[in-house]
Order: C-alpha cells, then structure tokens, then sequence
C-alpha cells in the first residue's frame, strides 16, 4: 500500500506524480541528507485512523484522522484529503477537507484547496489556492492544540468537528478567486 | 475601473482599525471575501484568528434573488457564519458593499453585527469614482499598515450604485458609520461601528 521514495535532498518544489521524489521540509537544513517518505500512491483510498513516525506524501484518498508525531506531511496534486491533520508541518497542493493543526508550519500552496480551520505558529498561503476557514496563530491556540509536551493531542475526525465548515457554508467559487499567474506566497505569518 | 485603479494607496482608516490590535487580548477577524493577500504578514505576531468566508461571489449573487428580508436572511446564514463562537473584533469588507443591493446590505450588517463584539468595526471601501465596475468583487492586497493595492483583473461590466454616506449609514443595520473618508482614487472609505440600537431596529422589521 505504501511506497517507499528515496527522496533527493536538493528536489524542491514541484509537481509531484508517483514516479517523482520529493524532500521533506526538514531536508531544507541538510543538503546531503536523504531521507524516504511513506507514499500514498493515486490509487489508493484509506478510511480511518493513520498515524505513524515517518513523512508520509498522499496522492490518494484518506478519510479520518492524519497524526503524525514530529513529522510532515505532503497532501500532493493528487491527493485527496476528508481528515483532520495533526503534524510538524503540513504542506498542501491537493484538496482538504478537514482541520490541519501543525506545530512548526501550514503550507497551502497555489494548487491546494482546503476547507478547514488551521492552527499553527507559521501559516503560508500560495497565490491562487482556495482557503475557507479560519487561520489561528495564536501560540496559546498552538500549545493548546498540541498539549503541553508539544506532542500531539488526540484529535477528532472532520465530521465530529464543531468548528469545520460545512459543504453547505461554500462560497460559489466566482471571479474573486481569480489571481495573478505568478505562483508566488501571498501570504505568511508566524508567531515568531 | 480604468487603469491606475491597481496603484497602491494609502488608507488611514484601514491603519486605525489594525492600530487597535494589541498582545494583551485576542482578536478575531472576518474576511467575507477570499483572504487578501499579504494579510498574514500582517497579523504576523498578532494574537489573533483570521476566520476566511470565502462569500463575495456568493453574497454578490443573492442581491438578484429576493429582497425579502426573511429569505435573506435565511440564505446569509450559511455565508457569513463563524462556529467557534468567538465575538469578532473586526471585519475587512473590501469591494463588496457595492455588489450588494440595499436590502441585501441590511442583512449583511446586521449578520455581522450579530456576529461581532459590541467594540468591533468594520473597515470598508467603496467604489464612487466610477460609473461602472466589475461584475463581481475585487481583491486588495495588504501591502503594509496603510498600504493597500485593489489586485483590480476584470473589465468593467455593471454599473456602479455608488452608494453614498447616507445610503450606508440609513441602511446599515447594526452598524452605524463612525468615521469616513475620501480617497484620492475615487474610494470612499468608511469605519463602522456596532450600533445595538440600529440592531433592535433591524430585528424588529
């Protein structure tokens, strides 16, 4: 079920397709490191509960709960997310819906389109992704989130979520969503 | 709206509502539209939540629907809604009030001032200069504290109410406008506040 990516330090953003590597976002600091990553290839479709101590990239479908203690996780292209996500950092070029709590960072990028609340210290949101939701950065909403330890807390699947828009509270997606063809951040913020 | 429209401009009410924001409280604020770009940065070290409605192009439909109160009401509930129960301090309305129709916009405010906190404000612009506008809302990025550019993409395509002062402080449901401004680009800008009396009038309709 899932593959293993032997991913290159030096490959940094992109496209993602199954056949392609990737590196985590903790790669960033070591130019010579290789790390490997769980994959969850375009094929496959998982409901329940996942959690694991390794970077996991999902190209398929998953529904329930996403935790992953201290490490990252890459919602690709393909992938197609109905799950709360508790993790280091979270990085999204597919679609999302649920709520993403990340102890060091959320990354929508231009493909990514989520439909959730995210909590995390340092939020980027790429020029042309769609986000509906709320945005905290409020580290006393962090720590809350995360437990004191810093370890993650359990967390509830989206559908038991209060807080989660609902299918229904969509905005039409109209012209306003419309950007400039440039994939750069438009948004970023941190706590510090 | 002509070229020149995109030029960044400086916009002292837009400065006023963010100067309110200090790190002994949280605040809360709405974006009825999609997130501006640059806001993060901005709330960067802010204790703060940005909830994101994603609504403009939505609200912007239902002023051609129905003008019945009851009816637009119940359709703005599910647009304009924040689950976390957290009052909200304040409400970036960019380039929206003008794509909403006067019974739409009593509705929409007394959503939000139903919404807020009895401090909270809205910060808005509307577009006076022109005759005719866009057909749907517009998006502004945040270039700084009073630094702000319309990312302005689409040709015009409908006419502009150019709603007045009076037009929004008579339709403004629980909301009154608490101080106001005219751009050098033709954008008037305004500061609303809540107003508990003007909600007992508007819920009484």
């Amino acid at each position: 079920m899932f593959d293993r990516n032997k991913r290159e330090t030096q490959d940094d953003s992109g496209d993602l397709t199954p056949s392609e590597t990737r590196r985590s976002p903790e790669s960033f600091e070591s130019k010579t490191r290789v790390r490997e990553a769980a994959v969850i290839g375009p094929s496959i479709q998982i409901n329940g509960d996942l959690s694991g101590e390794e970077d996991l990239i999902i190209q398929g479908k998953v529904s329930g709960t996403i935790q992953l203690r201290e490490k990252s996780l890459t919602v690709g292209k393909q992938g197609q997310v109905d799950a709360n996500v508790l993790a280091h950092s979270i990085i999204i070029e597919g679609k999302v819906n649920g709520d993403l709590y990340g102890s060091e960072r959320v990354s929508i990028r231009n493909t990514g389109n989520v439909n959730g609340n995210i909590v995390s210290p340092k939020v980027s949101l790429d020029e042309g992704c769609r986000f509906k939701g709320s945005i905290d950065m409020d580290q006393e909403m962090v720590n809350k989130a995360f437990g004191k330890s810093g370890a993650p807390s359990a967390i509830p699947k989206p559908d038991a979520t209060a807080s989660k828009p609902k299918k229904d509270e969509i905005g039409k997606p109209g012209k306003t969503e419309k950007s400039t063809p440039t994939d750069k951040e438009i948004n970023s913020g941190s706590m510090g | 709206m002509p070229r020149g429209d995109d030029e960044p401009f400086t916009s002292p009410l837009f400065r006023e509502a963010m100067a309110r924001f200090d790190h002994t409280r949280r605040h809360v604020i709405l974006e009825p539209g999609p997130i501006s770009p640059g806001i993060l940065t901005l709330l960067q070290g802010k204790r703060c939540r940005l909830v994101v409605a994603d609504a403009a192009a939505a609200l912007s439909e239902l002023s051609g629907k129905s003008s019945e109160r009851e009816t637009l009401l119940h359709q703005m509930g599910p647009l304009i809604n924040d689950n976390d129960n957290e009052k909200i301090d304040t409400v970036l309305c960019w380039d929206l009030l003008n794509y909403l129709s006067l019974p739409l916009i009593e509705v929409f405010t007394a959503r939000l001032a139903a919404l807020m906190s009895p401090a909270g404000m809205v910060h808005t612009y509307i577009h006076s200069a022109h005759s005719s506008m866009p057909h749907y809302p517009q998006r502004y990025a945040v270039l700084g504290e009073d630094r702000v550019a319309c990312m302005n993409q689409d040709p015009a395509g409908r006419k502009t109410p150019r709603y007045s002062y009076g037009d929004l402080d008579k339709h403004a449901t629980g909301l009154q406008v608490a101080r106001s401004m005219l751009l050098r680009n033709g954008i008037q800008e305004y500061l609303l506040r809540v107003h508990r009396a003007k909600t007992a009038q508007g819920s009484r309709r």
